[in-house]
């Protein structure tokens, strides 16, 4: 247990380091300033420009970087779909596995392009090296850096003084993958297979066990994937189990290394704000929300999977936490990580949009499972994905002052920017769309009796499971309460539906904001300016976005996870 | 759109040539080069062939699926084999919620139901050793039955009672005790009863080996002291003094123990 927290310690120190150092470098990155490996990353980058026709001093208006973004994304799930259905006649696939069915391919497609990395299937048997490799773990790559353009476009709108551009997306995208995601994931990948995860191109090795049963080991090439779906939140696992898999998550230090990666760039990205805003308190008042959002969170999973399942005190089972035994609520969970740490991990994994796990979400304590699904009702805002989780909090941010701007009445400014009427319908319908979907599609899905019969678990917890799928999809998160059969023509359509609306119908809102924004003036603070580089203002973001997640799912919660808790006397 | 089409394909194929293959075989060879034990799956061989990976959790059960009683157990599993390919281990947890009957059995003003289906404050499938049991059909599979129905069959044993789903946490605490040769109501390490995440847990908690290690060392005819030996060189501690859990490598030391009759 003090080993424990220790570890938590451990973690957050790490943050603590990574957040300036990495912070700092990516504002070098974002605004083309001489920054380490330039004579490395130089070269190549002039190389994918000249391939792929680039002019990376062109600057875009918001429109056509708009343009480019879903251009880049058709074509990216077109190939993703192409490979899946056609894996059976492709190179490096071993084990000889078919083709992916249609709906799913097209599901799978659809969640690895919009960062969500939804899974209908076990990786085991059914999606080929060359598909893993190739083609889900490119966009993870990519997905991830889309996501990081987008917010780099906006922290440009907001700052920028009377410029109709935001940036070039080619240039943005390919500097991020090759400066920022490649280096790191590689870095991580090799203390990843140091530890014993998995990186060969075998097939399947079949073995006699001790007692004489025969066991079907997978091969892959898992750490290379395994350390991108963390670093870029994305969180689609190699294998079924994603990182309670021994071989993608082998030890503690691996599960620290893959905690730190998925917090990472969300959290750094404030520290990027800051700095590209040339006002580094801006950046903490960010920052200052997201890790107080984070860190409630954590602090409500972890006692709760610790204290484990009354019921299951009642038939004599141990669950007290001592030098000898993980103790807490073990059901999904692994001996190496323990209740604590496996809760720390699903956690910041819902915080982020990664929703990898390495415990079941499903076999969580009532309040515990709450506690993460309400993570990710907060937007993925705490500290949110690799660029959606700060473009999601900036929102906050302008809905915020425009708040305070009607409490005082007088027109609400942001970075000097006045936040006038057409930025505010911007705002409110990207706050809108998510919530709109999610408790659509789960009312329908809850009253359909053909859907109903993919509920696993029965009452409120079946209720949980299918608000949690909703949820998970519109937030472009990805983990599951996985006993939902989501692989159903219903539900793999809904749920590809809600994961672009949740990709795209909040990014083309998010890039008019900054074309908007972008080509206003700068007026200077007066006595009237909210000041929003302040640990009050931090505050009220953090409250303005508990009270809008509040509202809008209270009374779902109310009769998933609460009512179970009651009910079931937990 | 038209404009930025071609640029769109071209990024696509440049991205797939850098991030996909480039960096994963770049990533392949560095593992197999500098960590090919581990790269390749840190298998471990016995008598010079491969029985496993070190990582990898495996059952020690006979062909019917009854724990052998020389090994040391590992935690109930989830994984299953492969439809599609009819060998591949997939992994996976129960995905139960924690208060579904099939995990934690029929409690008593909780879960549980009268036989016609409707809400009860008592199990009426109760039995005297197990007071949260749950009822198995009458078919072969013998299928837990949660969903009560009016006529539903129910099978029984010899004595009257009804025959219990063998997976609930209660039960498996019941089969443990009888195993290790535990009291009644003794204390169970929550380990031993519960599936892991991944099914394919390797470790099981040092308690949990503290009580299976009498059995083996009867069944092996070693001195307790000799297995308790064994017991703590496999077992593994937290990375870096405070990374994770510590946890007992059960594979390992159940090929030491093999290893032991060798010699």
């Amino acid at each position: 247990m003090s080993q424990n927290v220790i570890a938590v310690i451990v973690l957050v120190v790490l943050l603590a380091i990574s957040t300036p150092l990495l912070g700092s470098y990516m504002a070098k990155v974002f605004q083309n300033k001489k920054a380490p490996g330039d004579r490395l990353f130089g070269p190549i980058e002039r190389l994918v420009y000249r391939i792929t026709g680039v002019n990376p001093e062109s600057e875009q208006r918001w429109t056509t970087y708009a343009i480019s973004v879903l251009a880049f994304s058709f074509i990216s799930v077109l190939v993703l779909y192409g490979m899946q259905r056609l894996q059976a006649h492709l190179p490096l696939n071993p084990d000889h596995l078919a083709a992916v069915p249609p709906a799913l391919s097209f599901n799978t497609a659809v969640s690895f392009l919009t960062n969500t990395n939804w899974q209908n299937y076990a990786g085991e048997d059914a999606m080929a090296q060359i598909t893993q490799m190739a083609g889900l773990a490119v966009q993870n790559f990519v997905s991830a850096a889309v996501g990081i353009a987008v917010a780099v476009a906006l922290i440009r709108g907001l700052t920028r003084k009377q410029s109709n551009t935001l940036g070039n997306f080619w240039a943005d995208l390919t500097r991020i993958v090759l400066r920022v995601l490649i280096p790191i994931a590689a870095v991580a990948a090799v203390i990843l297979i140091a530890q014993g995860a998995e990186q060969n191109l075998h097939a399947t090795h079949m073995l006699t066990t001790v007692s004489g049963q025969s066991q079907g080991l997978a091969g892959g090439p898992v750490a290379s994937q395994e350390v991108i779906k963390q670093l870029g939140t994305n969180g689609g696992g190699y294998f079924n189990a994603n990182a309670g898999h021994p071989f993608e998550n082998p030890t503690g230090l691996t599960n620290l290394v893959l905690n730190w990666l998925l917090l990472a760039i969300p959290f750094a990205l404030a520290w990027t704000f800051g700095k590209m805003a040339k006002d580094r308190k801006q950046g903490y008042a960010v920052l200052g929300a997201m890790a107080g959002l984070f860190a409630i969170g954590a602090l409500l999973v972890m006692p709760l999977e610790a204290a484990g399942n009354i019921h299951v005190t009642q038939a004599h089972v141990s669950q007290a936490i001592t030098s000898t035994s993980p103790g807490g609520n073990m059901e999904g969970k692994e001996v190496r990580n323990g209740p604590i740490i496996s809760a720390l991990f699903n956690s910041s994994s819902t915080s982020t949009s990664t929703g990898s796990i390495n415990s079941a979400n499903d076999s969580y304590t009532p309040l515990g499972g709450g506690v993460v699904l309400f993570n990710m009702m907060l937007g993925e805002i705490s500290p949110g994905g690799t660029g959606s989780g700060l473009y999601g909090m900036l929102v906050m941010a302008i809905l915020a002052v425009f708040i305070a701007g009607l409490m005082v009445g007088r027109t609400p400014e942001y970075l000097g920017k006045k936040i006038q009427a057409k930025e505010m319908k911007l705002v409110v319908l990207y706050l809108l769309m998510v919530p709109f979907v999610i408790l659509l599609f789960t009312a329908i899905s809850v009253v359909m009796p053909s859907s109903l019969t993919s509920i696993y678990n029965p009452g409120p917890h079946g209720l949980t499971e299918v608000t949690y799928a909703f949820t998970s999809a519109s937030n472009n998160n990805g983990s599951a309460f996985a006993g939902l059969n989501g692989n159903t023509n219903w539900f793999n359509t809904t749920l590809g539906l809600c994961m672009l609306v949740g990709r795209f119908a909040l990014m083309v809102p998010i890039l008019a904001i900054a074309g908007s924004l972008g080509r206003k003036q700068r007026i200077p603070a007066s006595g009237g300016t909210l000041p929003t580089g302040t640990p009050l203002f931090a505050l009220m973001l953090a409250g303005i976005a508990v009270i809008v997640v509040g509202l809008t799912y209270f009374p779902v919660l109310a009769l998933g996870p609460i009512v179970e808790s009651l009910v079931g006397k937990f | 759109m038209r404009r930025q089409l071609p640029t769109a394909i071209g990024m696509v194929v440049v991205m797939t040539l850098v991030c996909g293959l480039a960096y994963g075989l770049a990533l392949t060879g560095i593992g197999e080069v500098a960590f090919g034990h581990q790269a390749n799956g840190s298998f471990v061989q016995k008598n010079g062939k491969d029985v496993g990976s070190s990582l990898i959790g495996q059952a020690f059960a006979d062909s019917k699926g009854n724990p052998i009683p020389k090994y040391f157990q590992t935690r109930p599993s989830e994984a299953v084999t492969s439809s599609a390919t009819g060998n591949i281990t997939v992994s996976g947890a129960s995905n139960l919620g924690p208060s579904n009957p099939l995990l934690i059995g029929f409690v008593p003003g909780v879960n549980t139901v009268d036989l016609k289906g409707n809400k009860s404050t008592t199990n009426p499938f109760a039995t005297p050793t197990d007071p949260f049991c749950v009822p198995v059909n009458t078919t072969s599979a013998a299928a837990p039955v949660v969903a009560l129905t009016p006529g539903q069959k129910y099978a029984k044993n010899s004595d009257g009672t009804y025959v219990c789903d063998p997976n609930t946490v209660p039960e498996r605490a019941i089969a443990y005790r009888s195993e290790f040769g535990l009291a009644p109501n003794a204390q169970v390490p929550v380990d031993a009863v519960t599936a892991s995440g991944s099914g394919l847990d390797p470790d099981i908690s040092i308690a949990n080996a503290n009580i299976q290690a009498p059995t083996v060392a009867r069944a092996r005819g070693l001195a307790l002291a000799t297995v308790m030996g064994l017991v703590e060189a496999s077992t593994t501690g937290r990375s870096l003094g405070v990374l994770g859990d510590p946890g007992v490598d059960v594979l390992a030391l159940n090929i030491a123990l093999d290893n032991l009759a060798h010699k």
